[in-house]
C-alpha cells in the first residue's frame, strides 16, 4: 500500500511572504499619517485584493499594522503601519532597508539568505511581544534599564532619519518622496490637501539651518502672509470693518504668497502648466474674500 | 469686530484648501468643455465656499476624494450645459 507523502508547499509559503513584504513596503513608504483601503494598496502593489487582505490580516495578528473601520461604510477597512519604533525597525529589516549595522543587528550571515532573515525577524518579533506582555503584567523579573535604553535610542534614531530627509528637500520633493505615485493631478491635489499639516509640522522643526532657504516652506509663508493680513485688520480696527476692507487684506495676503512662489509650487506639484498659477491666484483671492465675508457676517 | 491671529490663519488655510479644490475642478472642466476660461472661472467662483469643502473622510481616503472632485465637476458641467 502506498502512503501519500505529504509535501511542504513551498510555493504557497513563499508567495504569502512576498505579498506581506510588498504590502509592508507600501505601508512603510506611506507611513506619514494616512490610512489606506485594501483596494488602493492592492492597486499600488499590483496584487489581487484578496491576497492583500489576507496578508494584512496576518500582519494585524502579529501587530504590525493597525486596522480601522471606515465610518462612512462599515464594510471598508482602512490600514496603516503601527506608529512604533520597534515595528518600524522590524519592518525595515524585513523589507531590506539596512540603515546602520550597529543599531539594527550585527550578524553578517543574515544578509545572505533572505528566508533565514525572515524567520529570524519573526522570532524576534514574538519574543519582543512576550517580553512586553510579561512586563506589563507586573512580573517580578522586570528589568527596566535595558529595554528602556534600547527603545529610546531606536526611536530617536528613526525620528532623526525622517527629520533629516525632509529637511534636505524643498516642499515639492518632500511631497514626491512621501508619495511616489504622483501622476495624476487629482491624486497630487489630494495628497497636498491631506498632508498640509504634516508638511507644516516638519518645517516647523527646521528653523535653525541657513543652508536651505526655508522661507519657501509653506508654514513660514502662510504664517507671514497671515501676519500681514492681521496687521491690516488691526489698522482698520478703529474704523468699522466691513466688506470694503476685505479686498485690501486679500491683496496683501495673496501678493505675499505670490512673491514666495507658493502658487507656482502648488501648481507644479499638481503637474500643471505654469500658466495655471495665475488662475490659482485668482481662485485664492475669491476663496479668501469669501471666507472673510462669511466670518464678518457671522460676527455681526 | 474681533478677529484674532489664529482665526485669520485658519481662514488663510481654508482659502488655500478651497482654491486647490477649485483649481482641480477648473482643470477637469477645462479639459471637458470647450468654453471661455474667464466664464468658467466666474462660474466656479460664484459658488459658495461650502460647496468646495471636502468632508473629513474625503481627505482621509483617496478614492473618496476622487469621487468628491468628480461630483463637483459633474454638477458644474450640468449647470453650464
Amino acid at each position: 500500500m502506498r502512503y501519500h507523502i505529504k509535501k511542504i508547499k513551498e510555493f504557497g509559503i513563499k508567495y504569502a511572504g512576498d505579498v506581506e513584504t510588498s504590502v509592508l513596503k507600501f505601508l512603510y513608504n506611506n507611513r506619514n499619517g494616512l490610512i489606506y483601503p485594501v483596494k488602493t494598496i492592492a492597486r499600488s502593489v499590483q496584487i489581487n485584493p484578496d491576497s492583500v487582505r489576507g496578508a494584512l490580516n496576518r500582519l494585524h495578528e502579529r501587530r504590525y499594522v493597525k486596522k480601522i473601520w471606515s465610518r462612512k461604510d462599515g464594510r471598508i477597512t482602512l490600514w496603516r503601519l503601527r506608529r512604533n519604533a520597534k515595528v518600524y525597525q522590524i519592518v525595515e529589516q524585513r523589507i531590506g532597508i539596512h540603515k546602520s549595522s550597529s543599531v539594527i543587528h550585527k550578524n553578517d550571515y543574515s544578509n545572505k539568505n533572505p528566508f533565514i532573515q525572515d524567520y529570524r525577524t519573526n522570532i524576534f518579533d514574538r519574543t519582543r511581544n512576550e517580553v512586553r506582555s510579561s512586563t506589563f503584567k507586573g512580573s517580578k523579573f522586570f528589568e527596566p534599564s535595558k529595554t528602556h535604553i534600547k527603545k529610546d535610542t531606536s526611536e530617536h534614531y528613526i525620528d532623526k532619519i525622517s527629520k533629516t530627509t525632509i529637511k534636505l528637500s524643498p516642499l515639492k520633493t518632500a511631497l514626491q518622496s512621501a508619495f511616489p505615485h504622483i501622476a495624476l493631478p487629482l491624486e497630487a491635489g489630494y495628497q497636498i490637501l491631506s498632508n498640509l499639516d504634516t508638511i507644516r509640522d516638519s518645517y516647523n522643526l527646521t528653523t535653525d539651518t541657513g543652508s536651505y532657504s526655508l522661507c519657501n516652506a509653506l508654514n513660514e509663508t502662510v504664517k507671514t502672509a497671515t501676519r500681514l493680513a492681521y496687521n491690516h485688520v488691526v489698522n482698520y480696527v478703529s474704523q468699522t470693518i466691513g466688506n470694503a476692507v476685505i479686498p485690501n487684506i486679500v491683496e496683501t495676503s495673496s501678493k505675499y504668497l505670490e512673491q514666495k512662489d507658493i502658487f507656482k509650487d502648488i501648481t507644479e506639484s499638481l503637474n500643471l502648466d505654469e500658466s495655471y498659477s495665475d488662475d490659482f491666484k485668482n481662485f485664492y483671492d475669491a476663496s479668501l474674500s469669501n471666507c472673510l465675508k462669511n466670518r464678518i457676517n457671522m460676527v455681526r | 469686530m474681533e478677529l484674532n491671529f489664529n482665526e485669520i490663519k485658519s481662514l488663510t488655510d481654508e482659502a488655500l484648501m478651497i482654491s486647490t479644490v477649485k483649481m482641480l475642478v477648473f482643470k477637469e472642466l477645462k479639459d471637458e468643455l470647450m468654453i471661455d476660461e474667464k466664464e468658467l472661472k466666474d462660474k466656479i467662483n460664484s459658488k459658495p465656499n461650502d460647496f468646495y469643502k471636502p468632508e473629513e473622510l474625503d481627505i482621509l481616503v483617496q478614492d473618496n476624494f476622487n469621487d468628491f472632485i468628480k461630483k463637483l465637476v459633474d454638477l458644474i458641467s450640468e449647470e453650464i450645459k
